[in-house]
């Protein structure tokens, strides 16, 4: 067997014991219990209008939520990729603060922000003298679509960009001179050469927004409630085993659709780009007009993701009489004594410590099945992209149950392990750095292949010294997302926590488990450091890229 | 009849580093213009800012008669072939050449028409359905001429259209470009870093350096007659020697040396030129390698003073120096090296510290030159020319 | 070069790694294997694994007071909230996750009684328990403690507004409280599904005013719904910036805000809503799980959580009332919690007969 298919059996052996198996177990229990497999809860799932109505509000708020986020993250993503600019480097690693906040502390910003007595109503009272808040946002279908382009944003401009940046920008030029104007230059030549990326990242804010959670419930209120909302109450509150595995499997099914049709979509639009080192195709802002441009895209990114973000710093030090440090001071100082508190280190230790595990597992792992995905032929391959994909179209508490009930003995039973923490983490991140591999793994022209062959290079040292260092900017980036899964994630620490693996995010959740202006200070104060940390470790995993390599 | 095209003054710079200087030319319809410099010279920059791809900060483009500095480039109506060709790599061929039709908004049977049409005279009608990473370096050339073609531009560019193509394929290429631009009676800017192809193809030549203008003119006038010592070099033509201009000798026959004997190729426009030149006056040249005695186009030129000589090759004569004192438009020196290139022998020879080059005939059989022999070049001084710049 | 040199370097070193801390951490966290021999009387280096929810809190001493005690260690996991540890424990039933879990409360243990996911035990301090505590007769799980969920006030907003508190349930529905009440979803929320029971128990099912006609006039009257009590209380609440003036919390939220103020207070920004019948008294316990080999060792953890050490760590840690008579109260608990007179009367096992239909028919009035 050729070493690289070796390779291939760790990675399937991981997917196989932590997705697979318990996935099949948790639907065996809720659909055969006794052996008998029986239809009827499917036949109730699909009769009744309540969940098709659950199915086709999460499905559409899905693809609002993926449109508004292109139509939001695209300029950016252009400007991210063709310009160079001072500071460059740390707004990209600010767009993906966002997407580590827990949707708790979200809501507070907003409502800090756009709620009835938020600083935006506020403004526009005294100046207009009206007597009702006139922005009435929260608990809208609004709030969710803005909450879910707030979040996923970072992925459109982090995806796009990487790929904009590499499409010769004389191709655009080329179709001016014949005629065509802005419009036409974008819908005609851009569009369909970044179309891979697009596609790629809207696929990921679908699954994203399909899946979600929090945002939904908390921001939209009870109620609006996605398909997963509703798996979560049936399995882990209502205990309604079957009914929720019946929904979970349409779940499953109607996510593998869409994967499906992505990579269709996504073969059809692959043709080998004529792509150019990155520095070819940016340029220094000139002009009026350019930095008039930019400044708009970036203005208003800032409104939209900074000024909520700015909001929560603020709340953060601000006391009952004026700014103060007590909050942070509060976050070591164990006032309570009590055995659940997570001092700062503690949580921050936990939360570096999983996220550099997920990270270490979730490359590779995802770069493996790139590769593999890649080499699958012909009509076959929609078909395994999709399946490599679907851990992120699974209710994470189906998954989380089926681990309880299949990894439960011998040196498997890992459930009261920070392990099972990690695997969380990893199976949600592995796709993203699948997805951002995958890409450029196609994009390889076959004829490195056989120049490293004629030069002497096996298979597995072609893969090591021409394809690896191809897809070590696409590593990266997964390895950004990795990261912002893991130090961002809250239901899989909390479905398994102690307290000797609280989380940031844990923690913050905690402190907001009881009344008080003080913990409502530690939480935010809490929340501040999380994206700070995560800031830091978005720029420390930026500074690996490879300079003499350029961004392929 | 108003030029085509005019661009007048034009002055571009990036980050305070001047690209174009103060650049001006006139283009008549149905003319081939090249232009010429070395890589960085500004050309493409120039090509841009008349597509409307880049401002020029001050200065003019006039198309037609109107002035389209603020036309948006889809507006312009100018084609342009870029040197990295930029085809649309998710199109297929066909697709490629109907891009601008498309945007011309023209029905499917006469873009149809029009697509065959272009590739036909590109030589590629089979190739519509092909996609473009399947294509050879020529056949991409091809393509991304036809479909610069296909919409008719008023005026059509081309970058260093053949410029990343091997030798022999440039030339077919290069003969087959300037039948297809002339069969469709196009006017059009060729920018080359390569004089040979703007020579073979251009009615008008401009020679460009650092962001200006040195030189416009026919061909054939600016390599006899470089505007300076750059362009000379530039066209590859080295043997320029520093002299001083004697003040102005009587008119008449030059009385020091024997009338030059004339190879055996048929007399050229330039000598029946010398025969007017030859009455309009006579400069004597002294360098440090001997005094030339040439015909003067103007009076004026001939003020005294420090000029650069060009010593051009046609019809020089090459003997044994037997007598090695020196004559008038006369050169001793010593075989530094020589090759034959077909028909001709290039000499490299040296003289008062001064490396020349000439391409003459070889000599008869049996009668071989060789290194270190010193030679007599008696030169024609019609083809010597006085370039007024003192620097070489 | 340096880069090929350097991936070479890496990607074996990240495989290397991940299989590493994969078999490491597979190995190092077992618990240890069932050892039948072990008596009761000998606990030294076992470890008692209890499952507790999301709420729980005690402070660190009194935990290892107990592990001093017995020379043992105790490992305490989160799974969820009280609902979803419960379920957790009935899909794993007979190979539990842990030992002991605590939170079932005074209506979700019919669902754990059926289940029978609990052995019994009788530990001795129930004798010096309210007898109304205790609400499982069937001796599988032992009280620990018992709070109430009622409305809270925002005390400046309401003195701004010129109103004071609802003096009964009925007038929450008054144009007054219009958009200024918030409130929990049943479906996701303990306190919102106690507040739910609150109403039936009220109201009634049946009658010229039924608790949906309640329901259905709060939505009309522009009721918030939140998803759960954090976000109601953080966001919704008019003490945290929200557009509420009532919201359904606890009646120790007000001593919390007290206790955890950023800087001190004479009175609490809030108080209770007392109004007859407006409120749900929660009593919380705990029970050893079915198929534990360390029963003797849990038993000793039930009688702990009843002693006065680890009962009068309670109020200050998890913000509700000890079980035990007698154990001293915290004098912000005195002084800032006005305790409700009537508690609503509910039959846990009605409840759970209806609960589904009660949820369903909630969700219809008010979310549809």
């Amino acid at each position: 067997m050729r070493p690289s298919r070796l390779i291939l059996i760790p990675a399937l052996g991981f997917l196989a014991l932590f997705f697979v198996y318990p996935l099949i177990e948790i639907f065996r229990q809720s659909l055969a219990p006794n052996g008998d497999f029986s239809l009827a809860p499917f036949e109730t799932v699909l009769g009744d209008s309540f969940f098709l109505g659950r199915l086709w509000f999460t499905a559409w708020q899905a693809l609002a939520s993926t449109a508004l986020t292109l139509a939001l993250g695209l300029p950016s993503a252009y400007v991210f990729a063709r310009y160079e600019f001072r500071g460059k480097t740390t707004i990209r690693a600010l767009t993906t603060i966002p997407f580590v906040l827990p949707v708790v502390v979200v809501a507070i910003a907003f409502t800090a922000l756009l709620g009835p007595t938020g600083v935006l109503n506020e403004a526009l009272q005294s100046i207009f003298g009206l007597s009702q808040p006139p922005i009435r946002v929260l608990n809208t279908i609004t709030v969710i679509l803005l909450a879910h382009a707030f979040y996923n944003y970072t992925i459109v401009v982090r995806t796009v960009s990487a790929l904009w940046a590499n499409i010769d920008p004389r191709t655009e030029e080329a179709a001016r001179v014949l005629g065509g104007g802005a419009v036409a230059v974008f819908w005609r030549v851009t569009l369909p050469q970044i179309a891979p990326a697009v596609l790629s990242a809207a696929l990921l804010v679908f699954m994203f927004s399909f899946t979600s959670f929090g945002v939904v419930l908390i921001l939209g209120g009870p109620e609006f409630a996605t398909l997963e909302a509703t798996i979560y109450n049936l399995t882990a509150r209502l205990l309604r085993l079957p009914l929720a595995a019946a929904l979970a499997i349409v779940q499953i099914v109607f996510t593998l659709a869409v994967m499906w049709t992505y990579a269709r979509l996504q073969a059809r639009t692959a043709t080998p780009l004529s792509l150019q080192p990155q520095s070819a195709a940016t340029r220094r802002i000139r002009g009026r007009r350019q930095r008039l441009l930019i400044g708009l895209n970036f203005g208003l990114v800032f409104l939209w993701l900074g000024a909520p973000l700015l909001a929560l710093v603020e709340r953060s030090f601000r006391g009952a009489e004026g700014y103060t440090f007590a909050f942070y001071k509060a976050l070591e100082n164990n006032a309570q004594e009590q055995f659940f508190f997570v001092s700062l280190s503690e949580a921050l230790r936990n939360s570096l410590w999983f996220a550099a595990v997920t990270v270490l597992i979730a490359v590779p792992l995802g770069t493996v099945l790139a590769f593999a995905v890649a080499r699958v032929r012909g009509r076959w391959r929609p078909i395994a992209d999709a399946l490599a994909m679907l851990p992120l179209g699974v209710s994470v508490i189906t998954l989380a149950f089926g681990i309880l009930i299949a990894l439960d003995s011998g040196p498997l039973d890992l459930r009261a392990s920070w392990v099972i923490i990690v695997v969380a983490h990893t199976l949600i991140a592995y796709p993203f750095v699948m997805r951002s591999v995958l890409s450029v793994v196609r994009g390889i022209d076959e004829r490195l292949h056989e120049a490293a062959a004629t030069l002497g290079a096996s298979p597995t040292q072609t893969v090591r010294r021409v394809d690896l260092p191809i897809v070590s900017r696409a590593m990266l980036v997964g390895a950004t997302f990795a990261f912002a899964i893991s130090i961002g994630d809250f239901g899989a620490a909390l479905l398994l926590s102690r307290p000797e693996f609280s989380t940031m995010n844990v923690a913050i959740f905690r402190y907001l488990s009881l009344p008080g202006g003080e913990r409502l200070g530690a939480a935010l104060a809490m929340s501040v450091v999380l994206m700070l940390v995560s800031g830091i470790g978005f720029l420390l995993i930026e500074r690996f890229r490879y300079r003499d390599v350029g961004e392929f | 009849m108003p030029p085509l095209l005019e661009v007048r003054n034009a002055q571009l710079s990036y980050d305070d580093a001047p690209v174009l200087r103060d650049v001006s030319l006139e283009l008549a319809e149905g003319e081939i213009f090249a232009v010429i410099g070395p890589s960085g010279c500004g050309k493409t920059s120039l090509l841009r800012v008349i597509a409307g791809l880049e401002q020029a900060q001050s200065g003019e483009v006039w198309l037609d008669g109107a002035r389209i500095d603020a036309t948006p480039t889809h507006r312009r109506g100018i084609g342009l072939m870029f040197q990295e060709l930029a085809l649309f790599p998710h199109l297929d061929v066909a697709a490629n050449v109907d891009f601008g039709l498309r945007l011309q908004g023209l029905d499917a049977t006469a873009r149809a028409e029009r697509v065959t049409e272009m590739l036909q005279l590109v030589g590629l009608p089979e190739h519509g359905a092909r996609k473009v990473h399947e294509l050879s370096g020529g056949e991409r050339q091809r393509v991304a001429l036809a479909r610069s073609l296909a919409p008719r531009p008023r005026l059509l560019m081309l970058d260093e259209p053949v410029g990343a193509l091997d030798r022999a394929l440039r030339e077919d290429l290069l003969a087959e470009l300037g039948a297809i631009l002339r069969s469709q009676s196009l006017t059009a800017i060729y920018v080359t870093h390569d004089q040979e192809e703007a020579f073979a193809l251009a009615d008008r030549v401009m020679v460009m350096q650092a962001g200006e203008v040195r030189q416009v003119g026919p061909p054939l006038e600016i390599y006899r007659a470089p505007a300076d010592a750059w362009v000379a070099r530039f066209l590859g033509r080295t043997n320029l020697i520093p002299g001083q201009v004697h003040p102005p000798l009587p008119s008449g026959p030059p009385s020091a040396s024997p009338p030059p004997r004339v190879p055996s190729s048929p007399p050229s426009p330039s000598q029946r030129d010398g025969e007017g030149v030859r009455g309009r006056g006579r400069v004597r040249v002294h360098t440090p390698i001997g005094d030339f005695i040439l015909p003067t186009p103007l009076p004026t030129d001939a003020a005294p003073g420090p000029i650069t000589l060009l010593l051009g090759d046609e019809r020089a004569h090459i003997e044994r120096a037997a007598d090695p004192s020196p004559a008038l438009n006369t050169i001793v020196a010593e075989i530094v090296a020589q090759s034959f290139h077909g028909r001709l022998l290039r000499l490299s020879v040296r003289t008062g510290g001064h490396d020349l080059s000439f391409a003459v005939d070889p000599p008869p059989p049996g009668d071989a030159w060789g290194v270190g022999e010193s030679v007599r070049i008696t030169l024609d001084p019609a083809a010597i020319i006085m370039i007024p710049d003192g620097s070489s | 070069m340096a880069l090929m040199f350097s991936l070479r370097r890496i990607v074996p070193l990240l495989l290397g790694l991940s299989a590493v801390a994969l078999i490491v951490a597979a190995c190092g966290d077992n618990d240890a294997p069932a050892d039948d021999a072990r008596t009761a009387a000998d606990f030294a280096g076992e470890e008692l694994v209890v499952l507790v929810h999301d709420s729980f809190a005690i402070s660190a001493e009194t935990i290892a007071a107990f592990e001093d005690q017995f020379d043992v260690t105790v490992t305490v996991v989160l799974t969820g909230d009280a609902l979803e540890g419960l379920n957790r424990a009935i899909l794993t039933k007979g190979n539990p996750e842990g030992d002991l879990l605590f939170g079932v409360d005074n209506i979700s243990f019919v669902r754990a009684l059926e289940a029978d996911v609990f052995l019994p035990y009788r530990p001795a301090a129930l004798d010096s328990i309210d007898e109304s505590l205790i609400f499982d007769d069937s001796g599988h799980i032992t009280p620990v403690n018992f709070g109430y969920v009622l409305f809270n006030f925002h005390k400046a907003a309401l003195a701004q507004a010129g109103l004071s508190a609802p003096a009964t349930l009925e007038q929450l529905a008054l144009p007054d409280w219009s958009g200024r009440v918030a409130v929990q979803d049943p479906n996701t929320s303990s306190p919102g599904l106690q507040l739910m029971l609150v109403t039936i128990a009220y109201f009634g099912e049946n009658g010229p005013y039924t608790w949906l006609d309640f329901w259905r006039d709060m939505r009309a009257n522009d009721l918030i719904v939140s998803d759960n009590w954090t976000d109601a209380y953080y966001t919704q609440f008019s003490q945290y910036g929200g557009g509420a003036w009532l919201v359904n919390s606890y009646a120790t939220s007000p001593p919390a805000e007290v206790i955890f103020a950023e800087s001190p207070l004479d009175e609490s920004p809030t108080g209770n809503v007392i109004v007859p019948g407006g409120s749900y008294r929660q009593v919380e316990g705990v029970g050893i799980l079915r198929g534990t080999d360390k029963q003797p060792l849990a038993q000793a953890f039930i009688d702990f959580m009843l002693s006065d050490r680890f009962q009068s760590d309670i109020p200050l840690n998890m913000f509700v009332y000890p079980v035990v008579n007698g154990v001293p109260l915290p004098s912000e608990f005195l002084e800032f919690a006005q305790i409700p007179t009537e508690p609503a009367q509910i039959d846990a096992d009605v409840v759970a007969a209806n609960l589904e239909r009660w949820l369903d028919e909630w969700t219809d009035v008010v979310l549809r």
